[in-house]
């Protein structure tokens, strides 16, 4: 997804959930600074850089892919962009390494989410609320993918094609990806851009949707690929739909934590409130262009009657800068209290994958601790 | 790429050049008056090429290898999984085939040689067309193009003669180490989408 999406989306959910203005633009202006929030703009602002929540391609450039760079880099990616839908997940074929990999797959209403989610309400500020809306959207973007590096199950082939509506069928339309970084993505013409074909397993060219380019993040397509995993069993990808249940379940997923509730239920979802605006939401969602800003502004600004401030990330810097080295202060700013999400959200993440009997993600900081004591008496 | 990366693309440049030194200095020496059985054989160029199988087998097994055991862990569950399990079986049995080649005139090497050259100048000059079509800069990979085709079609024409083939494989090692340390100075341009 998009910043049309985790910005000014996010932003409609939240005034639909009850929200005021403001506090709607606090949401937003949080679910946004997940895909902004990487280690070089930390070491900027002097923040904690186990706060990151994405990483540049200059980042993933020069990151290690031996163990620990692996872990870190899924940390990262399946924490915010990846939620894992499933870390026990039934699966019988494969090795202990293959299986792990697998159960990190995205997808929605995991048990994960609710976590999140969980978080988000003990936490109980704009920024948590914000962060968690953008992992709930990406768990619906990002479907069928997941946020480590890995051939064998993020890879795609030529058996890829988008599912286009013409005079009432719908056409296979053969997709083929293009490698040069420069190139315009135009889905007029269907050209569009991903990662080269590596097959070294964790090359990061190989990391999340890469190699299905840009397609998950645009909410007008459809299109059917045997992803690496199923075994040449064809998936049918249909963003619109997802999108639109995405924005359902962030409404409803808003309107709890603003009623204070810890009630949240996976595969619900808050239609009643989106039905007045439903017809309006589709049409945004099936525009076939990749930025659909200038429409959902619209929308919120309809919904507020007030004018959405554009994304800035500049905003957060001057007010953490501001608190100098006054830890409360720092703490208590919005990028302060976005980062104390941020830590949770990763500690989150390490936790439950290593209950699940995976290293992926890294040990948790509590079982280090623990053989660490379990050492010490041994001695 | 990271600092390790780059030092270790270093080190692998380095012994390239070692390597391809070694193999011209060996190519103009002749060992057949020495008095060790099959010493006759040993004539100007031949060692070296025996040099250049030794190693050739040596590279070619461990991927082979090592595609095997990441079919056999990993890829047999992926979709298109059983490229790997070829690519291992090819470079497995191109390994053992270039190891019986050893005994084996010198032509047979060359035209193996020389096809490995045709396939990537043929990469090339692909790569070349694509990078045309989508507006890069692509007159590098096809001048790379035009010389390894040219390089493979003088070993073709100079099938029997070992010296030639060392020279061509010195040149190879020599080309690969320049673009690794140039790789190792350019700041990579590459997309990730996660």
């Amino acid at each position: 997804m998009n910043s049309d999406f985790h910005y000014y989306a996010t932003y409609c959910a939240a005034v639909l959930a009850g929200y005021s203005h403001e506090e709607a633009q606090e949401i937003c202006y949080s679910a946004q600074l997940a895909d902004h929030c990487t280690r070089t703009w930390l070491r900027k602002i002097d923040g904690p850089e186990t706060a990151a929540t994405t990483q540049l391609q200059s980042e993933l450039i020069s990151a290690r892919t031996d163990l620990a760079g692996l872990q870190d880099i899924t940390r990262i990616w399946s924490a915010f962009h990846f939620l894992p839908r499933d870390l026990y997940a039934d699966i019988t074929r494969g090795s202990r390494r293959f299986k792990n990999k697998y159960r990190l797959i995205c997808g929605p209403n995991g048990d994960l989410l609710k976590k999140t989610v969980g978080i988000a309400r003990k936490r109980n500020t704009l920024q948590a609320i914000g962060l968690a809306m953008h992992v709930l959207a990406d768990t619906w973007a990002h479907t069928y993918f997941a946020g480590t590096p890995s051939l064998v199950i993020n890879n795609t082939d030529y058996n890829f094609f988008e599912l286009r509506e013409e005079n009432h069928t719908l056409k296979r339309i053969p997709i083929v990806f293009g490698h040069n970084p420069a190139a315009k993505e135009d889905p007029e013409t269907g050209a569009y851009t991903g990662s080269i074909f590596q097959a070294n397993e964790n090359s990061i060219m190989n990391l999340g949707h890469g190699r299905a380019g840009h397609l998950p993040d645009y909410s007008f397509i459809r299109y059917a690929y045997a992803p690496s995993w199923d075994r040449y069993d064809e998936i049918i990808k249909d963003n619109p739909h997802d999108y639109l249940c995405a924005f359902a379940q962030m409404v409803y997923a808003l309107r709890l934590l603003h009623e204070e509730s810890d009630d949240f239920r996976t595969d619900t979802y808050a239609w009643d409130e989106i039905r007045p605006y439903e017809r309006r939401i589709r049409k945004i969602l099936a525009a076939r262009r990749t930025d659909d800003s200038a429409d959902w502004k619209e929308l919120g600004e309809d919904l507020s009657s007030r004018e959405i401030r554009p994304f800035s990330l500049e905003l957060f810097e001057r007010e953490y800068l501001s608190a100098g080295s006054d830890l409360a202060a720092m703490l208590a700013s919005a990028p302060g209290k976005f980062f104390t999400a941020a830590i949770d959200q990763k500690a989150m993440l390490v936790k439950e994958t290593e209950r699940s009997g995976s290293l992926l993600a890294g040990r948790s900081q509590n079982s280090e601790e623990q053989n660490a004591a379990e050492k010490e008496e041994k001695r | 790429m990271t600092q390790w990366q780059k030092l270790k693309n270093l080190i692998f440049a380095v012994l390239e050049i070692l390597f391809a030194a070694l193999i011209l200095v060996l190519r103009d020496k002749d060992f057949s008056h020495l008095n060790i059985p099959g010493a006759e054989r040993l004539t100007q160029g031949v060692v070296s090429y025996y040099l250049i199988m030794t190693v050739f087998m040596i590279v070619m097994l461990i991927n082979g290898i090592r595609f095997i055991v990441f079919y056999f862990t990993m890829a047999r569950f992926m979709t298109g999984g059983r490229g790997m399990l070829y690519r291992g079986i090819l470079y497995t049995d191109l390994a053992l085939y270039t190891l019986s080649l050893n005994s084996v005139p010198v032509n047979y090497i060359m035209t193996y040689v020389t096809a490995i050259l045709i396939i990537s100048g043929a990469i090339n000059l692909f790569q070349a067309f694509d990078i045309l079509k989508l507006g890069g800069f692509w007159q590098f990979k096809l001048v790379q193009g035009i010389v390894t085709i040219g390089l493979a079609f003088y070993g073709f024409t100079h099938l029997h003669q070992p010296m030639v083939l060392s020279g061509i494989c010195a040149i190879a090692l020599i080309y690969d180490a320049i673009m690794q340390v140039i790789a190792v100075f350019t700041p990579t341009r590459i997309i990730t989408i996660p």
